[in-house]
């Protein structure tokens, strides 16, 4: 970013990364993601009849994360006791609207839990509407992973957030985080209730299933890395930023290196000897430590575009020195001229 | 109704920053710049100062992403204001205004921006070189046209406004043709 030496003008103060948005914004769209992705997958599982011998609260955890990120972000307010006041604005605000999705999802899917607790309690009631509390909770966890992203891009002024791919990028990661997040959650009640459902095909399924979503989020990463790279603003400079600046150890080591290479080394090795539960453990943990530093890069590598004052100042200083530079140019010349004479 | 907005001129600036102690005194009562609501950018390399303030945009992105509704247009005044006591400190409002305006008062702990003192900016008073000044929105670049219109005047030999010599009344420049 030290660009000072080539340009005089462009004042290498202005294009550092925002700080206004830290971790705990990172960590807040991170675990909105991964509670709403670990629900989704966990409704689309039961439909499909997988391990039908866990209970369902096992599936239908999901509001514990994202309560964790609600609380994360409030934290992070300056004002935290007038955080209810973040509701006022759902016309125009992502902040507004994802804040009202988020309390929509965490009451239906705790509903969910909550019922489906009952039974092991000793509780037997039927209850009628639960398939219909479910489905809402299925649709504002599909919202609340879109809501990650669309928080982001709605800052403008930031260049590298500006995209639609941006919202592809978190869903694609919301999804590999939950399910990466479900396959911990199943192998710790696995391990709680001396099961053996880890080894067991469906487990495989998921982890292969986990892999895909791995890939086709450094696809959907990579594409959109190169659009940015190649946008107006000041998108390149953040892309660069990840790739060779000060956040390409978060980039290479934690997305690719520990979030993507070792998750596949660990998961093969587990398809080896399915019977060492660490593997997969160590499995999910890499690949969602890999989903943390992407949300960690992106946030960190945004860099404000040029205010258009500041162009102002580029264009008049450019359009002073235009005419110093030809003369310059032509005394020069002029000067060889008369040596050459 | 027309209303009056605040226009720099980096050409005029000399970066005294008169104008940003001249805030803090009006809105806190002491000689703070760091806590002031207009900053003055500094391009130190080239000679080139810009004071930078709210410029009260026709579509406000500040006030679009408010999740609280504290940084709204007034109704009366037309001017994009911060409601202090309405921030929550999220800071959207400062990450995304193209302009970098609104500023985090670390003090108050809220986004805190502009508020045109009341319709009498205290830094277009104080700015002896003029470049701060405060008009009406139609006659802001009102002063440019007229040092574009003495340059054409002083090209075409006229001399500026009324003054035609030495051509004579109702000749056409050679140049214009």
């Amino acid at each position: 970013l030290d660009i000072r030496q080539i340009n005089p003008v462009i004042n290498s103060r202005f294009f550092k990364p925002q700080h206004e948005w830290g971790w705990q914004v990172a960590c807040d769209v991170f675990l909105c993601g991964m509670g709403g992705g670990s629900y989704v997958l966990g409704i689309i599982l039961g439909w499909l009849g997988y391990f039908t011998y866990l209970p369902r609260p096992v599936f239908l955890w999901g509001f514990i994360p994202v309560a964790m990120g609600s609380g994360l972000l409030v934290l992070k307010l300056s004002q935290k006791p007038r955080f209810l006041r973040t509701i006022l604005n759902p016309r125009s605000s992502w902040l507004s609207r994802g804040f009202m999705i988020l309390m929509v999802f965490m009451l239906a899917s705790f509903a969910a839990f909550g019922v489906s607790l009952l039974p092991y309690l000793g509780i037997n009631i039927k209850i009628p509407f639960m398939p219909v509390v479910e489905g809402i909770g299925f649709i504002f966890g599909l919202g609340a992973m879109l809501y990650t992203g669309a928080l982001i891009k709605s800052v403008k002024s930031v260049g590298l957030w500006n995209t639609n791919l941006l919202l592809a990028v978190f869903v694609a990661s919301a999804f590999s985080a939950g399910l990466m997040a479900l396959i911990l959650v199943i192998l710790g009640y696995d391990l709680i209730f001396s099961q053996t459902g880890y080894a067991s095909p469906e487990m495989k399924a998921m982890v292969a299933a986990g892999l895909v979503f791995m890939t086709v989020e450094r696809i959907v990463l990579g594409v959109f890395l190169y659009f940015r790279y190649r946008a107006e603003g000041q998108g390149s400079r953040s892309v660069m930023l990840l790739l060779s600046g000060r956040l390409k150890y978060v980039f290479w080591g934690g997305i690719m290196a520990v979030g993507y290479l070792l998750a596949i080394a660990f998961s093969v090795l587990y398809f080896v000897f399915p019977g060492v539960p660490l593997l997969l453990a160590l499995t999910s943990l890499s690949a969602l430590a890999g989903c943390l530093c992407l949300r960690l890069a992106i946030i960190y590598a945004g860099v404000k575009d040029q205010t258009p004052l500041q162009k102002y100042i580029e264009v008049l200083y450019f359009l002073r020195t235009q005419d110093r530079r030809l003369d310059e140019l032509f005394g020069e010349k002029t000067q060889s001229e008369e040596e050459t004479a | 109704m027309s209303q009056k907005v605040l226009v720099v001129d980096p050409e005029k600036c000399t970066g005294c920053r008169k104008c940003e102690m001249i805030c803090s005194v009006f809105h806190y009562g002491a000689s703070d710049p760091g806590r002031s609501l207009i900053r003055v950018i500094k391009w130190e390399s080239i000679g080139y100062y810009l004071p930078v303030t709210c410029q009260n945009c026709d579509k406000a992105f500040c006030t679009e992403v408010c999740p609280a509704k504290a940084c709204h247009r007034d109704p009366e005044s037309q001017k994009v204001v911060i409601d202090k006591d309405k921030c929550i400190g999220c800071k959207t409002c400062i990450i995304t205004c193209p302009f970098g305006v609104p500023f985090f008062d670390k003090v108050l702990r809220v986004s805190v921006k502009c508020d045109f003192c009341g319709g009498d900016p205290q830094c277009a008073a104080a700015c002896e070189t003029r470049a701060i000044r405060y008009v009406e929105a139609e006659m802001a670049d009102m002063a440019r046209k007229n040092e574009y219109a003495a340059i054409l005047a002083a090209m075409s030999g006229y001399g500026g406004f009324g003054n035609t010599t030495p051509g004579k009344a109702g000749e056409v420049n050679p140049r214009w043709r």
